[in-house]
Parts: C-alpha cells; sequence; structure tokens
C-alpha cells in the first residue's frame, strides 16, 4: 500500500500526454525510424521537465509578436522549403531553428481560470478525438499489414500517399500552407497579438 | 485499398464537423473555438508543438 500510495504521488500532475509520446517512441524505436523516436524521445523530456520544475527559470507571460514578424517569418519558411531540395541542409536548418521559437511561443503562463466546459464543447472534444484516434488506428493497421504482406500498395500509409504528391512543387506547396495553418492556429499568434 | 478508404471516411468527418461547427455552432463548437479551449492548456500546447513540428521534419525533410 505504501508503495502504491508513493507512486501515486510521484505520477502527481503528470502531463496526460507522456503516455502517448512514450507509446510513439517505443513505436518507432519498434520500426526502426531512431530519427523519429529521438524527436518524440526529446518531446517527452521536455514534457518531464516541464512536470517535475527540472529547469527552474522564471514563466514568462506569453510573448507576443507583431505581424509582419510573422509573415516575414511563414514567407521565408514557405521559400526555403518549396524552393530547396527536399531534405537539403536548408530545410534541416530552418526546421531546427523553428522549433525553440515555437516551444517558446507556447511555454507561457496559463491566462485565468480554465474555461468551464458547456455541453456543446464536450461534445465537440469527443468528436475530433474519436476522428483522430480513427485515423490514428487506421494508419497503424495499414502499417501492421504493409509489415506482415510485405505490400505497402495494398495497404499505404499515410506518408506512402503523401510522399509522391511532395516531390511535385505545387503538392509541396498546399501541404506547406496546410501545415502552416495548422501551425499559425496552434501557436495562436493572432489571438496572442489581441490579447 | 481498405486504409484509402478509410482514410477517405476520417477526412470526410473531419470536413464535415468543421463545417458543422461553422453552420450550426449550437451543435458543435467551430474548431477555432476548440483549438483556443485546449490550448489554454500548458501540457496540451506543448505536446501539440511537438507533434506540428514532428509533422514538418517528417514530411519535408525526411
Amino acid at each position: 500500500m505504501y508503495l502504491v500510495a508513493k507512486f501515486k504521488e510521484q505520477l502527481r500532475g503528470i502531463n496526460p500526454w507522456l503516455p502517448v509520446f512514450v507509446f510513439v517512441v517505443a513505436f518507432h524505436l519498434n520500426r526502426g525510424s531512431i530519427g523519429d523516436a529521438i524527436i518524440f524521445g526529446l518531446g517527452s523530456l521536455i514534457l518531464i521537465a516541464d512536470w517535475k520544475r527540472w529547469i527552474p527559470w522564471h514563466m514568462p507571460e506569453r510573448p507576443k509578436v507583431s505581424g509582419w514578424v510573422i509573415a516575414l517569418a511563414l514567407g521565408v519558411s514557405f521559400v526555403i522549403l518549396l524552393t530547396t531540395e527536399r531534405n537539403g541542409w536548408q530545410d534541416v536548418v530552418l526546421l531546427i531553428t523553428l522549433a525553440p521559437i515555437a516551444l517558446v511561443m507556447v511555454y507561457y503562463r496559463d491566462h485565468g481560470p480554465k474555461p468551464s466546459s458547456t455541453r456543446v464543447m464536450a461534445r465537440t472534444k469527443w468528436i475530433w478525438m474519436t476522428l483522430a484516434l480513427s485515423m490514428a488506428v487506421a494508419e497503424l493497421f495499414a502499417y501492421i499489414f504493409a509489415a506482415v504482406y510485405k505490400d505497402d500498395r495494398s495497404f499505404p500509409t499515410v506518408s506512402v500517399l503523401v510522399n509522391p504528391v511532395l516531390e511535385s512543387p505545387i503538392g509541396r506547396s498546399v501541404f506547406l500552407v496546410l501545415w502552416m495553418l495548422i501551425g499559425v492556429g496552434l501557436l495562436q499568434v493572432r489571438k496572442g497579438r489581441r490579447s | 485499398m481498405i486504409p484509402l478508404i478509410e482514410y477517405g471516411l476520417a477526412l470526410a468527418a473531419g470536413f464535415l464537423a468543421w463545417l458543422l461547427g461553422r453552420v450550426k455552432p449550437q451543435v458543435i463548437a467551430p474548431l477555432g473555438q476548440l483549438v483556443a479551449r485546449i490550448m489554454h492548456n500548458r501540457n496540451t500546447r506543448l505536446a501539440l508543438v511537438v507533434v506540428w513540428w514532428w509533422l514538418g521534419w517528417h514530411f519535408f525533410t525526411a
């Protein structure tokens, strides 16, 4: 009983995303994708560092970024990722540069009380969570079946489908815009400027 | 073939949910409100940004 209580105490305040990340690390290790495992391993370390308060720095306020800086960053990233060779050193440098910037943009003190969850919001969360899980399960089974039957044409993962599209400039630019829009939405840079 | 149908259905359902959030916000909250709600929490912000960054890395440098 003592050990259980101690264990519970150790896990208090854990980031609920941490077990998901650890599973993803194990999954990527299992499929031999060391780079992806390292990325999610580092992500797990960031979540643990935040949870356990390993870095005792002052929790900053939400950063405010002016519109032209955002537009410039988007424009430069778009041009580099579109015009250089895919997996070229320019892409690698750009993405490695973007990582700490994105982390700084979201690492700030939570403002005000947590908004209460209405019935509509709870329903919306469940719907989107179910969709995301369905997509993840479909992708996982496609990967497993492709590995078992050695046939990724009949059981393509999303990467297998998307890779040829990314080789064409039009396809890559469409994905770039989508990826950047998701980033702007997640980082909520526009909201940060208003508040 | 089966995964293609599954991805297609998931994407279509996602589009429908997004559209419903725009035209019937009393049934499903708009996607922007949902993002604002979940990104209120630092735990989720950190995790989702890592996932977003990895997507860029995976698709543009792989």
